[in-house]
């Protein structure tokens, strides 16, 4: 029976693609907003330094094995030593990610929120409120008598079948599938990226630095205490002709 | 006239865009495309004018165009008048003026500003080199490094200067550093063997021997490291304190390159007189006796 489900071809034209291009828009000005909003990150010395003292470290673990046994020793001991090491001596303040406390990182979240999380959810709830009472798409995969509340707003039909979705649900569809169409008309980097967004407020602040820089560099710290040393290169002229 | 000009123009961007991008320096061109087409249709190229400008401004210095270079930084100084990178292009300019101790003063001026600029600090350096202040240039660049220590550019002019100081030890410690960081290249090797092999001494001999392997193994091409491999070898067998099982080993080794090294002369041309004995003879001269 839900097979034989034959929708009006007016939800085509007046629901289906007002849907995506609304969305496609509304992700464009966002685009334009944030860089309107964003500041320029300002990066400090001591954690530009920071950074590149773990590369510098992780270079030595990876490819430590090319130098002579003293040169690799040298580095270490610059590293590790007990009283004169960086990573022993360099003490770092334990970075706060509690954003109450921090002023700066409350603005970044507030403006992340007010551009990408507001306008979702106000257009969200409009697209429900006028395109309601009726089933816009069919999904092309069943789905369970679970999924009925939450995509089938606005219809309440006990026999219908979970794949025919309300316009809400294809909003929602939209939002996330647009993505790789605003790559190739933004550009990478753009800020219309909704994942990205909701994959970088998970992560954490992280500018060029992991948050802690004293549990990286302890991290650091052991790693090279355990790596050991064996120069590859050592007795080359008996492998020459072996 | 009016089509071949609009071709030409259109043909000027896309080569500046090209070079742009591909970070070459071809200054001349760049000076000679600017003056004769891109220079009057200026407003034809958008947004894209600053960045061209920019590239103009190093090509001219380069080419010791002042005057060209003066006119595009003024055009930028006007459209970004509190910019770092304009500051920077300005500096460039009293430098290759000549003008040291005035790029000296604004450099300062640009570091206590935003100390992560390490254009600024490289520059800095690079003026107290070309002043031929070396034990400045080396004191600034070693403090550079304590704060930005994955910077190869640094690593290697460190390295340099190191060396034009004699100071072998410390210019091989910048050479290793650099094979930390490209393990896969040929020439860092080469470069550490040459240092190594200078500085003399059986281990410092070996391990020249070892990268100069190494060196070959990555690029069988390099003449350089095939005769750094003769050479390291026959001071080594010539040597007399080392255990005879070794010895074979870097003598089967140095007569190895030996012949790889007349070999790829002879296929070269010339083949007049044996070349074996030439080089010979030659290379007697170079070897390091201890």
């Amino acid at each position: 029976m839900a097979d034989d489900l034959v929708l009006d071809p007016d939800i085509r034209i007046y629901v289906f693609v007002p849907i995506v291009i609304i969305t496609f828009l509304v992700g464009i000005i966002r685009h334009y907003v944030s860089m309107l909003l964003s500041s320029q990150k300002k990066v400090d010395i001591v954690q530009v330094q920071d950074s590149q003292v773990m590369i510098r470290a992780r270079m030595l673990r990876e490819n430590g094995k090319y130098l002579p046994e003293q040169s690799y020793q040298m580095r270490r001991a610059f590293f590790n030593d007990e009283e004169t090491g960086y990573f022993k001596t360099q003490k770092r303040q334990a970075v706060q990610q509690n954003p109450m406390t921090d002023p700066s990182m409350m603005t970044e979240m507030l403006k992340g929120n007010l551009t990408n999380v507001l306008p979702m959810i106000v257009i969200g709830g409009w697209i429900n409120w006028t395109f309601s009472g009726f089933v816009t798409t069919k999904v092309p995969f069943p789905l369970t008598l679970r999924f009925k509340p939450m995509l089938q707003r606005g219809v309440e039909l006990q026999s219908l079948d979970a794949s025919w979705v309300s316009s809400a649900s294809w909003y929602f569809l939209n939002v996330f599938g647009l993505r790789s169409i605003y790559t190739l008309v933004l550009g990478e980097n753009n800020a219309a990226d909704q994942s990205r967004v909701m994959q970088d407020q998970m992560s954490g602040a992280a500018m060029s630095m992991p948050p802690d820089p004293k549990a990286a560099f302890k991290a650091e710290w052991e790693a090279l205490e355990c790596a050991k040393h064996i120069w590859v290169l050592k007795n080359s002229e008996k492998k020459l002709f072996s | 006239m009016e089509p071949t000009l609009v071709n030409s123009f259109q043909e000027a961007r896309e080569k500046l865009r090209k070079w742009r991008e591909d970070h070459e320096r071809k200054s001349e061109e760049v000076v000679s495309l600017w003056v004769s087409v891109v220079c009057n249709n200026e407003n034809k190229l958008g947004d894209e004018k600053w960045m061209v400008l920019e590239q103009v401004v190093i090509a001219s210095l380069d080419t010791h165009n002042y005057e060209i270079a003066g006119d595009a930084i003024c055009e930028l100084k006007a459209r970004f008048p509190s910019s770092d990178r304009v500051r920077y292009l300005q500096v460039l300019r009293l430098h290759a003026m000549g003008k040291c101790e005035e790029a000296l003063t604004a450099l300062d001026q640009m570091i206590t500003k935003d100390a992560t600029n390490s254009a600024a600090h490289k520059r800095k350096i690079a003026i107290l080199k070309s002043q031929g202040n070396i034990p400045d240039a080396i004191k600034g660049l070693v403090d550079y490094l304590s704060k930005f220590m994955s910077d190869q550019e640094a690593w290697s002019e460190l390295c340099d200067l190191y060396l034009s100081e004699g100071e072998h030890t410390r210019a091989v410690f910048c050479a290793e550093e650099l094979i930390l960081h490209n393990p896969h290249n040929f020439f860092v090797y080469q470069r550490a063997g040459d240092i190594r092999y200078t500085m003399g001494g059986i281990d410092n001999i070996k391990i020249a021997f070892n990268y100069y392997n190494q060196a070959l193994k990555l690029n069988d091409n390099s003449m350089r490291s095939l005769f750094g491999l003769f050479l390291a070898g026959s001071t080594l067998t010539a040597n007399s304190k080392l255990p005879p099982p070794d010895k074979k080993d870097f003598a089967k080794s140095t007569a190895w390159a030996a012949d790889e090294i007349s070999q790829r002369y002879s296929k070269q041309g010339g083949g007049h007189e044996p070349v074996e004995l030439m080089l010979e003879g030659a290379m007697s001269n170079l070897q390091i006796t201890n």
